[in-house]
């Protein structure tokens, strides 16, 4: 029977009489484990495996730092007692690095401070590293939303990309850990808002202005296919600013290997794909741009509601992924498409107030794409559009990125250099704490009503939750440490680690608002 | 004659069963213990940096060993419980009793996974004593900390004793054994090169150890 798995009762072993099992005779495996075991062993492998690759890579960084040093200090013309000083330095901090590896991280370590972002499955918030000071974006997760709404794979997706991919164009990660209520993603800080946001601001952007984005775009998407992975939902709040404007993919729910189980989403149930009547053909040829204008101006206040809900929005989904038919890397290119089409005209090219009209119009493109007279376009512009909302056979990018990179629209890119070059537009940002360019929360009045509790830290690690084995991930970045190269790590100023007392003992939740006299502008 | 007093601390906690044969290692089993990662030069990784404190290096190290066990033992709870394994053995000759000399002062026998149970609850109330595992910058450790080093690993190796000997077919069902001999492989290498296990307590996976030392 399907999904039917019965664990066979192993006899006891009677020890006394020397009938131990022994893995020098044991006899052949007729027991079975249990889904739970094998979730637990697939979760084992992959902690091992990523441990033995940063490890090993960990070391090989040390040695090739040490080397780069030492051939520096060789062919600078300073004293033996000047390079000498210069090595230890570099062992020092070395160490402390190392112990800072085994440090454990907990929500102890931070400082609560304005919320940012607010779903159906948690919230982002600011939040600063106690000690150090560091502004950081915590995303933190509820367990019970995760394993209700079969969300689970799509948590650990998001987590083990952002470990694995270090890229200047990835939202970088740099600790995860959980309690017993929730996960936490501790990510560098994108004061720069997202472009959703800069969409709603602007309306529509110029060809230059689109043409930048979309190329960062492009070099962000190919950095996680060049790690196997594909991505599946890119839209514009998934598209995300530092405070120099330049653009860093995020939020990778739905991401995931290429070789894993294709799992149901949104209208599972509904056939995409029924007999057109005559009427209906009618309905689908109804283009955004022939909406009502208060119709269009509501859809656009409704967008960012739409986007945290559980829902979310499927208007930037490639067919074949809504069609749930095989996919790969080349669904990620039509969602670019989407929100090219978006930047230039100012509405995505198949929305709707009704996410499954909306999935209709994308399943039946070849009908409802169409580009309105006003605001005109390049012929180049619509030429790419066209190429990446269409077959997948035909798309731009199916064999390869280049053949996007090499589109004429693009002439003129320095793909090399576009995140040294000067951002295409550049956001307001005063200071480290500013979150101007996110949207508004409520604060939450009081302590939560039911805190949530850390247990001995090892069972996090394993038996507690099965779901969420191997989650804490910690990542800390040498290389800031060593540019300054004079200066001494303030050992005064160190943080202050979580002893097993403090771990067992309750989280203080309650909302820390930094006043606005407090906050101080950027020098 | 009461031993009370007299002869080392092993004595309590480990002792040979007598009137048991040793097996000698199935052929089946050997290429399921030669698989690992291929995880690089463990050889070369075992080594301390130039330049690094080697309280350090046994530190983070001694963290990571401690979560690969029990990561690999959590995925044996299934089988590895009191009726199966009433006592913590490893093969037909070696068999734990648990005493962490301050709340057990007189070594009890425990079933396997309570065995373990203690043994990982003490493991991890040394790394988050910070007067033994320091973790603030600049803190010192202890003039003992080799030695709480040394038993956390002889410790550590019991559970490996016991994982191959007792439930090694599951690890192979499980398609863990290449993740199961890599980090052993690991350990073995490691507390090699430091010197943090005496031969005599290796005895249940000599044959396994010696192959890894030599090869």
């Amino acid at each position: 029977m399907d999904g039917y798995d019965a664990t066979v009762r192993l006899g006891a072993i009677n020890l006394k009489h020397g009938r131990a099992a022994d893995f020098d005779s044991a006899s052949p495996d007729v027991s079975v484990s249990s889904p739970v075991t094998r979730q637990k062993a697939a979760a084992a492998k992959q902690f091992i495996e990523n441990h033995y690759k940063n490890y090993l890579q960990g070391l090989q960084d040390r040695k090739d730092r040490r080397r780069a040093l030492q051939r520096k200090v060789q062919e600078s013309q300073i004293s033996a007692e000047e390079q000498e000083e210069m090595m230890r330095n570099l062992e020092r901090r070395e160490t402390e690095y190392m112990r800072l590896q085994r440090r454990k991280i907990g929500m102890d370590d931070f400082e609560q401070l304005t919320v940012i972002g607010k779903g159906a499955f948690g919230e982002v918030r600011l939040c600063r590293a106690k000690g150090t000071g560091e502004i950081f974006a915590m995303k933190k997760l509820k367990k019970s939303e995760m394993l209700s709404r079969g969300q689970v794979e799509h948590v650990r997706s998001e987590r083990n990309l952002l470990a694995e991919v270090d890229s200047r164009c990835i939202v970088k990660l740099h600790y995860s850990f959980q309690d017993s209520d929730f996960l936490y993603l501790i990510m560098e800080y994108l004061p720069g808002g997202d472009i959703m946001t800069l969409l709603m601001r602007e309306d529509i952007l110029s060809e230059d202005v689109a043409r930048f984005y979309i190329a960062e775009s492009i070099l962000a998407i190919h950095s996680i296919h060049q790690h196997n992975y594909v991505h599946r939902d890119i839209k514009p709040d998934n598209l995300i600013l530092d405070k120099n404007g330049h653009l860093k993919l995020s939020d990778f729910g739905l991401c995931k290997p290429l070789d894993d189980k294709y799992s149901s989403i949104l209208l599972e149930n509904e056939d995409l794909t029924g007999q057109e009547s005559t009427s209906e053909t009618e309905a689908y040829s109804v283009s955004p741009w022939l909406m009502p204008k208060e119709r269009l101006q509501q859809w656009k206040r409704n967008r960012r509601a739409l986007a945290y809900s559980t829902v979310g929005t499927l208007d930037y989904m490639a067919p074949e992924v809504l069609l749930k038919k095989g996919y790969g890397i080349e669904c990620d290119w039509w969602s670019l498409g989407a929100i090219m089409y978006e930047m230039l005209i100012g509405y995505p090219p198949f929305c709707s107030d009704d996410p499954r009209m909306a999935c209709r119009k994308i399943v039946n493109w070849k009908t409802c794409l169409k580009f309105p007279d006003e605001p005109k376009i390049s012929a180049e512009a619509k030429d790419l559009i066209c190429r990446l909302l269409c077959d997948v056979d035909s798309r731009l990018g199916t064999r390869g990125v280049e053949e996007i990179k090499a589109h004429p629209w693009f002439k003129g890119i320095q793909w090399d250099m576009l995140y040294e070059s000067e951002a295409a537009y550049k956001p307001t940002v005063t200071g480290d704490l500013d979150t101007q360019n996110f949207e508004k929360f409520p604060e939450v009045d009081g302590p939560p009503s039911v805190t949530a509790s850390v247990g001995p830290w090892r069972k996090m690690l394993t038996s507690k939750d099965n779901n969420f084995i191997g989650y804490t991930f910690k990542k800390s970045d040498i290389l800031k440490s060593l540019e300054s190269s004079d200066a001494d790590i303030r050992v005064n100023g160190s943080l202050k680690t979580p002893s097993l007392i403090t771990l067992l003992g309750q989280i203080d939740l309650q909302d820390t608002v930094i006043p606005e006299s407090e906050q101080k502008p950027e020098a | 004659m009461s031993l009370f007093g007299l002869g080392n601390r092993n004595q309590k906690t480990f002792r040979p069963k007598k009137s048991a044969p040793s097996g000698s290692k199935g052929a089946q089993l050997q290429k399921h213990i030669d698989a690992t990662l291929g995880s690089g030069n463990l050889r070369e990784a075992v080594k301390l940096p130039p330049g690094e404190d080697i309280n350090e290096w046994l530190a983070v190290n001694t963290v990571d060993f401690f979560n690969q066990v029990n990561i690999l033992f959590g995925t044996l709870t299934e089988f590895c419980t009191p009726s199966n394994c009433p006592s913590m053995t490893a093969g037909p000759k070696y068999e734990y009793r648990w005493a962490d000399g301050v709340t057990i002062k007189k070594p009890i026998e425990v079933s396997a996974p309570k065995y373990v149970e203690y043994l990982m609850d003490w493991i991890e109330s040394q790394l988050d004593d910070e007067t033994i595992f320091p973790q603030r910058l600049g803190a010192p450790f202890p003039t003992n900390f080799r030695d709480v080093v040394k038993t956390i690993f002889k410790r550590l190796f019991r559970v490996y004793a016991h994982i191959y000997h007792s439930h090694f077919q599951k690890i192979v069902s499980l398609k863990e054994e290449a993740h199961l001999n890599t980090c052993f492989k690991h350990f073995v290498l490691f507390t090699w090169e430091f010197r943090l296990i005496d031969k005599v307590e290796l005895a249940p996976l000599e044959d396994l150890v010696e192959s890894i030392i030599q090869l």
